[in-house]
């Protein structure tokens, strides 16, 4: 290997890193989006890719444009939306868990911020339907500490679909 | 229901159907009938113009993408070498495989994996392995063509081949589309967005583009976040002398068209009849003007008619919902939205929608994103992701509609559908405007929110099927 490591990531910062995914997750799964949007930073770019059934030598070469393309404003916005009382998507709350597996955390240039790449499966019910509903998406995050808290300062999602098999993408991935 | 209808019946529950709009109402059932669907396979999907691509989306000879009419014809738009736009059947000509497997590409040829026949971009019979074992003139085996007409970028598709021009199709209504493509200076912004939902398709284009009833009551969330049209006072403007806030809901215009297209200029302020008119007097707040490129008018001004942009001057007095749907499944939306940059505080998305059947309660929700081409980047972008923030699966304003639309899905499926049949009724006793800007003798233009853009829809819709 020619790439030089610049700083190797600790069991004790992969251990931190795991944990705040972990709780991350159950904050989502128990419907505490407001607290969820403690866990972004100001400048935080959230993103959700849509992939293409074309002929690519690598998944990134398989990415379009995004479903999803929010900054800070447009995700409290999103979320704010969720506590309204005419928010019919999710009127009642579906029921969802995230299995999140796979992390890989990487170092980067910045002494602060680390890449995290996971692979999650997203599993919803919602309402009387006679089917559930899954999404399997990788996601590339990059996790900053900003006054010793994990932070998300960037999430992107790449489903592995081309088309999008579920009612709808209401919920945060 | 699991119970099937004779044939006759079919034709009895259509006549029902057709009779029904003419009183103005519609029967539930419609909705999910089995047969019904798939005789729309047969009697509709392929005698309609369908939308398939636009230009801006293969550029270049070789450019490709795979699309769909109705729940099972792939069709193949390309370019070809020679530069013109071609429609093929996914069809090998030997045995009938599917020879293009990818939604969009480059090619200057497609193989056929089963046995290796080969065509050209432009359709041709190239390659054929062992051909001496074949009997065969090669030029009467090329990929089957599918009718392809383009109006100022949008590419339409016509399967069986007997359709009237796409311009006749569209007839009168050709000067409202012009409206909502900025007189065809629009561009796709980034790639499609497939979507699969468990929905049938016919609700739906009950709604869309035609029933602005709905807009503050479904989608009542979006004003309570500040995401949903804008209002003068969000630009601040205060109403220009002549217009009114409407209370409680929409007003402004909608359009019907014997050819069963539909749509609206719709806004919370309301332009009465008898000051459409004096629309050229009352000048645009300069403000307004933050919400659209900078040299908008200015470029419009050389694609549209006096009186087209009159119109186009309505939507920016009222800011008003712009909203267009071609028989029977392609509408197109522009709002007028809040940006989220500090850079472009305003912008329009226009939304460019597709919904194809592919069973009673299972339909394809097609994205695109337009924006003018005119336009600088940071409007570009600033538009596309107000584009997929109220619309495709996770725009806040298409997730509230979807439980609507699978919702009267499931309902028309049951036993007691047959009771129901559902009134389109809004304004049925009011008399079209007469004194709107554009030609409106084949498109009859009424105060909204009414109905008379869905039965328009229905009325054509029965028409077709009955033929």
């Amino acid at each position: 290997m020619e790439t030089v490591i610049k700083q190797k990531i600790s069991c004790e910062i992969y251990l931190e890193i795991v944990n705040f995914l972990n709780k991350e997750a159950e904050l989502l799964d128990n419907f505490k989006y407001k607290d969820w949007l403690n866990l972004v930073t100001d400048d935080i770019e959230y993103i959700f890719y849509s992939r293409q059934n074309i002929e690519a030598e690598s998944p990134q070469k398989q990415l379009g444009s995004p479903i999803i393309m929010d900054n800070k404003i447009l995700l409290e916005k999103r979320i704010n939306r969720l506590y309204s009382e005419y928010a019919w998507a999710e009127i009642p709350r579906s029921m969802s868990r995230h299995f999140i597996t796979n992390i890989r955390v990487y170092p980067t240039e910045k002494e602060n911020e680390v890449k995290v790449v996971s692979n999650v499966l997203f599993y919803r019910h919602r309402h009387d339907n006679l089917y559930h509903e899954l999404i399997s998406y990788e996601r590339h995050d990059i996790l900053r500490k900003v006054n010793g808290e994990w932070k998300i300062a960037k999430r992107e999602i790449i489903p592995d679909t081309n088309i999008i098999l579920v009612d709808h993408l209401a919920n945060i991935y | 229901m699991v119970q099937k209808l004779a044939e006759s019946n079919i034709y009895e529950l259509l006549e029902k159907g057709r009779e029904s709009i003419e009183s103005g109402y519609l029967p539930l059932e419609i909705f999910t009938s089995k047969e019904i669907f798939e005789l729309e396979v047969r009697k509709l999907w392929p005698r309609i113009w369908h939308f398939l691509a636009h230009e801006s989306e293969i550029p270049n000879p070789g450019d490709y993408v795979l699309r769909y009419i109705g729940p099972y014809d792939q069709v193949l738009v390309i370019r070809g070498e020679d530069g013109k736009i071609r429609g093929f059947l996914n069809i090998c000509r030997h045995r009938g495989r599917a020879f293009c497997k990818t939604e969009r590409g480059n090619a200057a040829f497609f193989r056929c994996p089963y046995h290796f026949w080969t065509y050209s971009n432009k359709g041709e019979l190239v390659g054929v392995p062992q051909d001496d074992t074949f009997k065969i003139d090669r030029r009467e085996y090329g990929l089957i063509p599918v009718r392809i007409e383009s109006y100022k970028g949008f590419i339409f598709g016509n399967l069986d081949g007997k359709a009237e021009s796409l311009e006749d199709y569209l007839g009168e209504f050709k000067w409202y589309f012009d409206i909502a493509i900025r007189g065809g200076e629009l561009e796709v912004y980034g790639n499609l967005i497939r979507w699969i939902v468990n929905m049938g398709w016919k609700p739906i284009v009950d709604n869309f583009g035609s029933d602005s009833y709905h807009i503050p009551f479904t989608h009542r969330s979006t004003y309570q976040i500040g995401a949903n049209p804008l209002k003068l006072e969000d630009v601040g403007v205060s109403p220009p002398s002549g217009i009114k806030k409407v209370s409680g809901g929409f007003s402004g215009y909608q359009f019907a068209s014997t050819k069963g297209h539909g749509g609206g200029i719709t806004s919370f302020y309301d332009i009465s009849a008898e000051n459409l008119a004096k629309v050229d007097e009352i000048p645009v707040p300069p403000k307004i003007y933050e919400i659209y490129p900078p040299n908008f008018l200015e470029v419009l001004s050389k694609k549209l008619s006096p009186d087209q942009l009159r119109a186009v001057k309505l939507e920016m007095l009222t800011l008003a919902v712009t909203r267009i749907r071609v028989f029977p499944n392609l509408a197109i939306i522009v709002h007028s939205l809040n940006a989220a940059d500090p850079q472009q505080r305003y912008t329009q998305d226009y939304l460019v929608r597709v919904w194809r059947p592919i069973d009673v309660d299972k339909t394809e929700v097609l994205t695109w994103c337009m924006v003018p081409r005119f336009a600088s980047d940071i409007y570009k972008r600033e538009s596309y992701r107000q584009c997929i923030f109220m619309n495709g699966p996770a725009g806040i304003l298409d997730m509230d509609d979807v439980m609507n639309w699978m919702s009267q899905t499931e309902n028309a499926k049951s036993s007691s559908a047959t009771k129901f049949i559902l009134p389109l009724k809004q304004r049925e006793i009011e008399k079209p405007v007469e004194d709107f800007p554009l030609p409106h003798k084949e498109v009859k233009v009424y105060r909204e929110p009414a109905d008379w853009s869905s039965r328009a829809l229905w009325r054509r819709y029965f028409e077709i099927m009955l033929s």
